[in-house]
């Protein structure tokens, strides 16, 4: 049986974790304003593919290598929940809640930031401890018959999202982004997009970053995993963006833009903050 | 958090409280989603007169619709007898399903001509 110091300090890792992952997003006043203009069928939408992405990202990457499905669902709730009763404390130690406000405004508001910053607290309670195991063995036990390579490729794509999650959540909600999109031209845009995919084929395959790919350059390969990196990060964008409603009402051309300018903080976040994510450990 | 080994009644605490803020959000969203008739934003705005100013108000708006109004705009007319002998105009960026703000007016230069303040318009988005 484990120790409750030995959890304290568990749980003592994934808050830090997720304040560092999420502070940015809580003092941002569009994150605020999201958490009363949204309607509940989007948040409850967020809760959803919060929690699943908990559980891919708990089951696939975890530091445990000999968990049950169980165990990966019990460990998805308890990072909910310690990142609501965290994100409530802090809006209110800033002065964002008081007991004056109604009910849907303190939900709201604690909800849209609960979830950014339970993903931080899975990640900082898997990554900033030292007693990680290695990246391979997460899901052997959930399923045990998958390829190797089949397994890799997931952990890959749960460890994009995640990681472009992370990145792009601190700036979609915020006015800027439509901004930058309305206000490149063309030209800013298609060099962002190269840019984009510039920044993952260096940080993947040319960085030398611990976890990126060293020795293994077939072109072939480089170009299916970067055009599955962007597009995952482009993907993440578009449905931040049509979560905080920067979608609504604007022309297909400057959605295009917003999701172009967010991909960058998005392929980051799929690429380098992947590398990240898996190997501190 | 800890999954190798058996959970610590720590572990088992926080779990059992993560499962009741989990399942209390979820219902309350679901209960949201059902009884949310998405009515428009409807402002109500009453007028107070503050005893320690001497021509100065405590307005108070209200939002008792079920949608947020986003940048209210609301004109106030100062009348004394009926004339209007002044105006001044307030912004709020949103105002919340069921929740109050407060904003405090004062005019200068009227010389006492300040008997009341009447709501000229209220403008506001749907987000």
């Amino acid at each position: 049986m484990r120790s409750s110091s030995q959890s304290l300090k568990e749980y003592g890792r994934g808050i830090i974790g997720g304040l560092i992952f999420s502070l940015p997003i809580i003092y941002t006043m569009e994150m605020w304003w999201a958490g009363f203009t949204l309607p509940p069928e989007k948040l409850l939408l967020n809760v959803v593919v919060t929690y699943l992405l908990l559980l891919g990202y708990n089951n696939f990457c975890g530091i445990h290598h000999d968990h049950t499905f169980w165990d990966v669902c019990r460990e998805s709730v308890e990072e909910i929940g310690i990142a609501f009763l965290a994100t409530f404390l802090f809006l209110w130690l800033i002065g964002r809640l008081d007991l004056s406000m109604s009910i849907s405004e303190m939900a709201g508001k604690t909800i849209v930031e609960t979830m950014i910053v339970a993903i931080g607290i899975s990640v900082g309670t898997e990554q900033l401890g030292t007693g990680g195991g290695n990246d391979q063995g997460g899901s052997e036990a959930v399923n045990p018959g998958k390829s190797h390579q089949d397994r890799e490729f997931i952990t890959m794509l749960v460890l994009s999202v995640c990681g472009s999650v992370l990145f792009i959540a601190p700036v979609a909600a915020t006015e800027e982004i439509l901004i930058i999109g309305i206000e490149s031209s063309n030209v800013q845009l298609l060099i962002m997009v190269l840019l984009s995919v510039l920044l993952a084929v260096v940080t993947i395959f040319f960085s030398d970053f611990r976890g990126s790919v060293d020795g293994d350059r077939d072109f072939l390969k480089m170009v299916s995993h970067t055009v599955t990196v962007y597009l995952i990060s482009l993907l993440v964008a578009f449905v931040f963006l049509w979560f905080y409603g920067n979608t609504n009402g604007f022309s297909a051309q400057i959605i295009i833009s917003q999701v172009i300018v967010l991909g960058i903080p998005g392929i980051l976040g799929a690429s380098a903050g992947r590398l990240l994510l898996r190997s501190i450990k | 958090m800890g999954t190798q080994e058996k959970p610590s009644s720590l572990e088992n605490a926080v779990f059992y409280v993560g499962l009741l803020v989990f399942m209390g959000l979820v219902g309350y969203l679901v209960f949201q989603i059902f009884s949310n008739d998405a009515l428009p934003a409807d402002l109500t705005v009453h007028f107070e007169r503050l005893p320690e100013e001497e021509c100065g108000f405590e307005v108070r708006v209200f939002n008792k619709g079920e949608t947020t109004a986003e940048a209210i705009d609301i004109v106030m007319d100062l009348e004394q007898s009926g004339e209007k002998v002044g105006e001044i105009e307030a912004q709020i960026d949103y105002l919340p399903i069921q929740s109050e703000r407060r904003l405090r007016v004062k005019f200068e230069n009227t010389n006492g001509r300040c008997d009341s303040l009447v709501l000229s318009s209220v403008v506001f988005m749907e987000p």
